[in-house]
């Protein structure tokens, strides 16, 4: 490639107006041979391009043909400064001024600093937010807190970063360029829901010990009822905060509810009310880190919360919401048709919208985009129904028009699901309900369709949905509604075993499993898409992981796309040499697929809840035959232990020549507190006790 | 890691009319604002475009100038697709054929063209039938290109029912978006996607996509790779590849059953003379898939081409990067000889230096260009920056080798979970990179990507793979380590209380590997979270378990090997059934579910291991007073071609002293020898399997 270096006086008036532009060395020359120069844009003219590669002392003339493209980095508030003296930025002198020493975090892998997020509301509808964090790099770990992505819906909003940069312990500050910066779509895959976007920059010179600023800003210019923001934050995080700020500023005469929950002394609330603004500060210190424990509840339900939005109610919103699902409630022929095609003369209501659900979720593919991440407005259900597919909130508005047109009463339902915690009524806002499903109105009652998954039949309902609030919604009204949470026998697997033990250690098992509710789904779900053959050697590998010498015999699994039926299993398989010899006279084995283990109750206290978002039963019984010439020694111990959350029970009776091991564990609460932690922890390993059991048979003659 | 460069015909497949290519050149603002421009100038930070309009820098994304219009357009009719009828037909006859796979392959067809100016074109032509949910999915329809360099074109896109009903997809519908990556991964390509419509259980989705390379970084830079066949079953698979008659084509083939159908037809045909050959195969069986086996790519058919016979081309057009880019710089040479300090020997120098690069150059993958891509930045700038991916580490490593007059240089390859490649056939086939070292006579390999590798293992995906030696211009391979530079070794001290609690002390010594494996682990968790998932994992062993002390080495000093010992009280450990104390080796469920690999009763692939390994266990239990073994279970020494275990146990004053341990010698073990490995296996769980019976003394009847 041919480049020319270019004269001394030339260069001397390029390099000076490149102090003058004051412009960071980050943009990068792509040149067509493929090759790349950082440095800084000095000049582009007809000809050649100018540029002053970094670490060289004159700019360089690149002919134009050799150049492919040029990359400027932006410059950001703060990118002269070479060092932290330089920066002027009270907040931050006076954050790495207080910094702790690292001795009192020798175990975290970051430590934030400082963290602010800061709404400023409009009269219009529209708002500004803006975040900023300053962290502190302690363990290998802590660097990846260098790598920031941040979300905004791209054409309704817009996102700034402001600075971002790295503060070395000497003081040192390197920013970011914008070769680390990448602006991408989150759901490309969905190209009718594409909106999401994920602005993502990495930072340079990051060791331990260094220090991380970076600020950004996000704005929206006006907005609906579905676009105003919930204002949350949570005060504590899985490393140590020592300050950190929400801070919500409206225009006066709008009125700010809040909701707080589990709220330390650490945290102080202020209200200042300006000429033209009301300002709420929540401003929490030293806050503590969290340690992960198996079975937490939602972050919003156990740690320090705050949640703000301007008054409305949820009458309000189901208003909104209302309007949106009217306008988007259109039918055609081709949907009669299909609803047609599915529905029998004749049929009950209640027939009727199960034989359009059983049909529907396979017909229209589930598009996992949260509303909240789209839109809160249903495209019409004509256009969904073409698609064959949409996200929860689009199948639900067209699942909604194929019940009506069947006239059966539907309605959709914005879902807030337990798993993302409880609904906070006092502070309505249209983002805490992130999914839909349908309710149909029946003759025997309400019964709610989720969309998520092909594998659901009528009535049976994901354990998310379960005991969950939701913004039921019509065109012409709207109401709060709970969806129910399932019986313990409506969530069962029951297992039933019928083995026979042959004098040289062989066992050979007959295995049926029956199912309802979520273990129905699962089973459903991993079986659905495989091939036989992929069954078979699934099946195949997990009888090998208990036993070497196993051979699978047969297995039959009944109606697995028969969403009408229940999902039924038989498995027979053989486990050669399975029981061992103890000397001449003893057979000794354990029962075969128990394999209970108290891993989830390792911990000897708990700080939080454990919690479950379903009830829930299972059930094993065993009859186990017993060869010739053998008698049973021993066959296993009763087990028995009961709590509130859950129960299990096994019994081990022997009848001649065949011993019967039954258990059964229910899960009757969703939530087991501290202070039954230890109850709970002995129910769990009472039922592990039984995978360590043996039964041993006792050789009496030679038969 | 770099950037693949091969186009495979699959799913992702582009408008009914090209992206356009801009005229003049175009503008990008932070905005996401596209202006097109005829004229582009710069200066005093303002960019003045057509008329005058000025736009500041600090609104301005990109410049991107225009190359002219190169290459020539190809047909600017769309395709009418395949014969509906047709389709029709074959769809009935693979679902009768196939009844439960997910999809069925009606038509993949690709074409490569090499165009006498060096502009390319890739054309791919899909036809698949949709029998089973996750596969409607592919009515999500993208296709990636390099903007300034490539443009994609949609020709076809549309549902045909079952009934035989035709559902188009509307151009309009396209979109040009920059798709997300991984965290730690930031790129310059855009896809053009869309949806199908109307796609349902018994749809045949049909699409055909263009990809023009207008503007190739290098015409030379030719490399078609097809892979006939899938998990899926295809009806038909076409490779069709065009080149100017007078290019020398080299091709290889691999994995064809029938040798005649590996020569490919040839004719010569078109305005330009353009040499033409085409391998088909029909009615290709799925790949059921095997535990272990082989990436898929690496058991199917497959033909892979090049305008070159030797490397000559490719290590000179990548030499000339690497060798800008390995250039020592003083601050290089100041942060060498901070890393080293006092240390005087090679090795000693060699390995801080390997510790150094891996702890204090950040993991960040950017890619602009190909030669970034592929040969990465200079060493100077990812030693500024503190960040890199691979090859960017790997060419500071380089470099900073040099300084201390350590010979080194970055090698390309293919990780073994990807379908091998010997490299008889020059091409850039690969997806990571590192280092090459020779030292005292001695040439080897070390990665610094991660984090958590002491000297001199290295990762375990990058075993026994062929190299690319750009700069020493040599194809060669890595080794793979010998078991016992892989090792678990697992020591447990136990005394067993009459009353059936067990007192624990378990030393954990691992090696290689495993080691990394336990650092990266340990890096991610604090300490409170190390107990908690200790507590779990001793809960699971027995109920009730008590971790009395935990004791880990510290992961960051990778200097020292990594140790952990944990003091464990297991109570009512033993199983008492009637007289009899039954006691189960505390790992033995895991080492027996190891037996899952030989699950199957034949396979038509073989078993390929990521590495070799061993894992041996010494335990020592003291049993209480009063009881002794009822019987011992016999030694074993088992020994095949690709695998030994041995183990015994011994019974002397009150212990009994147990010492396994299994080593995997060779990372692959081919489909004929899995008899024998079943046999092995079933054999070594058989032995693993037995608990130790204790009766009291006398006791026995």
């Amino acid at each position: 490639m041919k480049v020319t270096r270019i004269s001394l006086v030339a260069a001397t008036l390029l390099c000076l107006a490149a102090v003058l532009s004051a412009q960071a060395g980050n943009d990068v020359l792509y040149l067509q041979d493929g090759s790349e120069r950082v440095g800084q844009l000095v000049q582009i003219s007809a000809e050649q391009i100018t540029f002053l590669v970094d670490g060289e002392d004159e700019p360089t003339l690149f002919p134009r043909a050799t150049v492919q493209r040029v990359e400027l980095t932006q410059q950001r508030l703060g990118d002269q400064a070479q060092s932290v003296d330089q920066l002027d930025d009270p907040v931050l002198k006076r954050v790495l001024e207080h910094q702790p020493p690292p001795f009192m975090y020798p175990d975290s892998g970051h430590v934030t600093l400082y963290s602010l997020t800061r709404y400023d509301l409009d009269e219009s509808g529209g708002y500004t937010v803006r975040q900023r964090r300053i962290e502190r790099v302690m363990l290998e770990r802590g660097k990846a807190r260098a790598t920031v992505a941040r979300t905004y819906k791209q054409g309704e909003q817009t996102l700034t970063v402001d600075f971002a940069r790295t503060i070395d312990p000497d003081g040192t500050v390197t920013p970011m360029s914008d070769s680390a910066l990448e602006v991408s779509s989150v759901f490309s895959e969905y190209p009718a829901y594409e909106k999401l976007y994920q602005a993502k920059f990495a930072l340079k010179q990051i060791r331990i010990g260094s220090v991380i600023d970076y600020q950004v800003t996000i704005r929206r210019d006006e907005g609906n009822i579905f676009d105003v923001p919930l204002c949350e934050a949570l005060f504590r995080e899985e490393e140590p905060v020592l300050e950190a700020e929400l801070v919500i500023s409206a225009p006066l005469g709008h009125e700010l509810l809040q909701h707080t929950s589990n709220l330390g002394d650490n945290v102080t609330t202020t209200r200042e009310e300006g000429p033209q603004h009301v300002t709420i500060r929540f401003t929490a210190t030293n806050c503590e880190r969290v340690v992960r424990e198996p079975q937490m509840p939602p972050a919003s339900e156990i740690l320090p919360h705050v949640a703000v939005s301007t008054q409305m109610t949820w009458s309000d919103i189901g208003t909104a919401a209302s309007a949106a699902l009217g306008s988007a409630l259109d039918t055609n022929d081709e949907m009669r048709a299909y609803v047609a095609g599915l529905v029998a003369d004749g049929a009950t209501a209640t027939e009727r919208a199960r034989a359009i659900y059983q049909d529907f979720n396979r017909t229209v593919r589930y598009l996992q985009v949260s509303p909240p991440l789209y839109s809160y407005e249903p495209r019409p259900a004509s256009e969904t129904f073409t698609a064959r597919a949409g996200n929860s909130l689009d199948k639900a508005a067209l699942l909604v028009a194929l019940l009506q047109a069947a006239d059966v009463d539907a309605a959709l339902v914005l879902v807030c699901p337990q798993t993302s915690g409880v609904l906070l009524e006092d502070v309505p806002n249209v983002h805490q309900l992130v999914v839909a499903v349908v309710a149909a109105d029946l003759p025997d009652g309400r019964v709610f369709l989720a969309l998520n998954d092909e594998t659901i039949r009528f009535g049976q309902l994901p354990y998310r949905f379960q005991n969950s609030r939701g913004l039921l919604v019509t065109p012409t009204s709207s109401e709060l509604v709970d969806l129910p949470l399932n019986e313990p026998a409506q969530e069962q697997i029951a297992v039933r075993y019928e083995i026979d033990v042959s004098s040289a250690g062989d066992v050979t098992v007959k295995k049926t499993e029956t199912y309802t509710g979520n273990d129905e789904i699962w089973q459903r779900n991993m079986w659905k898409d495989l091939q036989d053959e992929e069954i078979r050697r699934d099946l195949e590998v997990s009888l090998n992981a208990m036993h070497a010498k196993s051979q699978l015999d047969s297995y039959e699994i009944e109606n697995l796309h028969d969403l009408a039926a229940p999902l039924r299993f038989v498995e027979q398989y053989t486990l050669t040499d399975y029981a061992i010899r103890g000397g001449d006279d003893l057979l000794v084995f354990q029962l075969p697929e128990i394999d209970y283990t108290a891993a989830s109750v390792g911990k000897p206290a708990r700080l939080f809840p454990m919690r479950w978002y379903r009830r829930g039963a299972s059930t094993k019984t065993m009859h186990i035959r017993v060869p010739a010439g053998y008698r049973v020694h021993y066959a296993g111990q009763d087990y028995s232990a009961s709590t509130p959350a859950a129960s299990f029970t096994a019994t081990f009776t022997t009848d001649g020549d065949v011993v019967t091991y039954e258990d059964a564990f229910v899960r009757e609460g969703l939530e087991v507190m501290p202070a039954e932690y230890a109850d709970y922890k002995a129910c769990i390993e009472t039922q592990a006790r039984v995978a360590k059991e043996w039964i041993v048979l006792e050789r009496v003659s030679d038969e | 890691m770099f950037v693949r460069r091969f186009l495979r015909s699959t799913l992702l497949l582009a408008g009914l009319s090209w992206i356009p290519i801009a005229a003049g050149h175009t503008v990008e603002l932070t905005d996401g604002t596209r202006i097109e421009t005829e004229s582009v100038q710069y200066r005093d930070a303002v960019l003045v475009l057509d008329g005058g309009r000025e736009v500041p820098r600090d609104q301005v994304r990109k410049v991107i100038f225009s190359q002219g219009v190169l290459g020539a357009s190809s047909t600017d009719e769309l395709s009418r697709g395949a014969d509906v009828g047709e389709l029709l037909e074959q769809a009935d006859r693979m679902r009768a054929e196939y009844p439960d796979v997910g999809a069925a392959v009606l038509i993949d067809d690709g074409e490569f063209t090499l165009r006498p100016d060096g502009t390319q074109l890739q054309r791919s032509h899909m036809a698949l039938l949709v029998l089973k949910e996750p596969w409607k999915a592919a009515a999500q329809i993208s296709q990636y290109y390099e903007e300034g360099r490539s443009r994609a074109r949609l020709l076809l896109a549309r549902a045909i029912g079952p009934d035989g009903t035709i559902h188009e997809f509307d151009p309009g519908e396209l979109r040009e978006v920059k798709p997300s990556s991984g965290m730690e991964f930031f790129s310059r390509n855009k896809t053009l996607s869309g949806q199908v419509p109307q796609v349902e259980i018994g749809s045949i989705i049909e699409t055909i996509w263009e990809v023009e390379t207008y503007n190739p970084y290098d015409p030379e830079l030719f490399y078609p790779r097809w892979y006939f066949g899938s998990t899926e079953p295809v009806a038909m698979s076409r490779l069709t590849i065009s080149v100017p008659e007078e290019r020398e084509l080299y091709y290889e083939t691999g994995n064809f059953v029938d040798s005649a159908a590996a020569e490919p037809r040839q004719w010569t045909e078109g305005e330009y003379d353009t040499r033409v050959y085409q391998w088909e195969l029909r009615d290709i069986a799925p790949v059921i898939r095997e535990p272990g086996m082989p990436p898929v790519g690496q058991v199917v058919p497959s033909v892979v081409a090049s305008l070159h016979s030797t490397w000559d081309y490719l290590f000179d057009f990548l030499g000339r990067f690497q060798r800008e880019h390995v250039q020592v710089t003083p601050e290089i040479e100041a942060q060498v000889h901070e890393i080293v300090g006092d240390l005087t020997e090679p090795e000693e120098q060699l390995a801080a230096i390997y510790y150094w690069l891996q702890r204090e150059v950040r993991y960040i993958s950017i890619k602009g260009s190909l030669g970034s891509g592929l040969s990465g930045h200079p060493a100077a700038l990812t030693l500024k920056n503190k960040y890199g991916d691979c090859i960017d580490k790997a060419i500071l490593f380089a470099t900073m080798l040099k300084v201390v007059g350590i010979k080194s240089e970055p090698i390309i390859v293919a990780t073994n979970d990807l379908p091998a490649d010997d490299r008889s056939l020059p091409t850039l086939y690969g997806n990571h990179a590192f280092n090459e070292v020779e030292l005292n006579g001695r040439t080897f390999h070390l990665d610094c990507t991660g984090t958590a590798w002491r000297y001199p293992s290295y990762p375990l995906n990058d075993h026994g793979v062929s190299t690319i030696n750009v700069l020493e211009r040599k194809i060669g391979h890595t080794e793979t380590p010998p078991p016992e530079e892989n090792e678990l070794l697992i020591d447990l001290n136990m005394r067993l209380e009459a009353d059936g609690t067990l007192k624990v002390i378990l030393k954990l010594e691992p090696n290689g590997n495993f080691e990394a494996i336990g650092r990266m682990m340990l890096d991610q968790v604090n300490s409170m979270l190390r107990r908690t998932v200790a507590q779990q994992a001793i809960n699971a062993l027995c109920p009730g378990a008590e971790l009395k002390k935990l004791e880990v080495g510290d992961e960051s000093d990778l200097t020292t090997q990594l140790t952990a010992t944990l003091k464990i009280v297991l109570p009512e450990y033993p199983t008492f059934a009637g007289d009899l104390m039954i006691f189960e080796m505390p790992l033995a469920r895991a080492m027996k579910s190891l037996a899952a690999i030989a699950a199957l009763d034949q396979r038509d692939y073989d078993i390929q291991s990521p590495t070799v390994f061993s894992l041996r266990q010494h335990i020592q239990l003291d049993l209480p007073a009063g009881y002794v073994p009822r019987g011992l279970p016999e030694p074993v020494e088992l020994s095949t071609p690709f695998a030994d275990y041995s183990a015994n146990y011994e019974y002397a004053d009150g212990k009994v002293v147990f010492n396994d341990n299994l080593e995997l010698t060779h990372r692959v073990i081919e489909s004929r020898e899995y008899p024998e490995l079943k046999q092995f296996v079933e054999n070594c769980t058989d032995f693993i399997k037995h608990p130790l019976l204790l009766t009291k003394t006398g006791s026995e009847s």
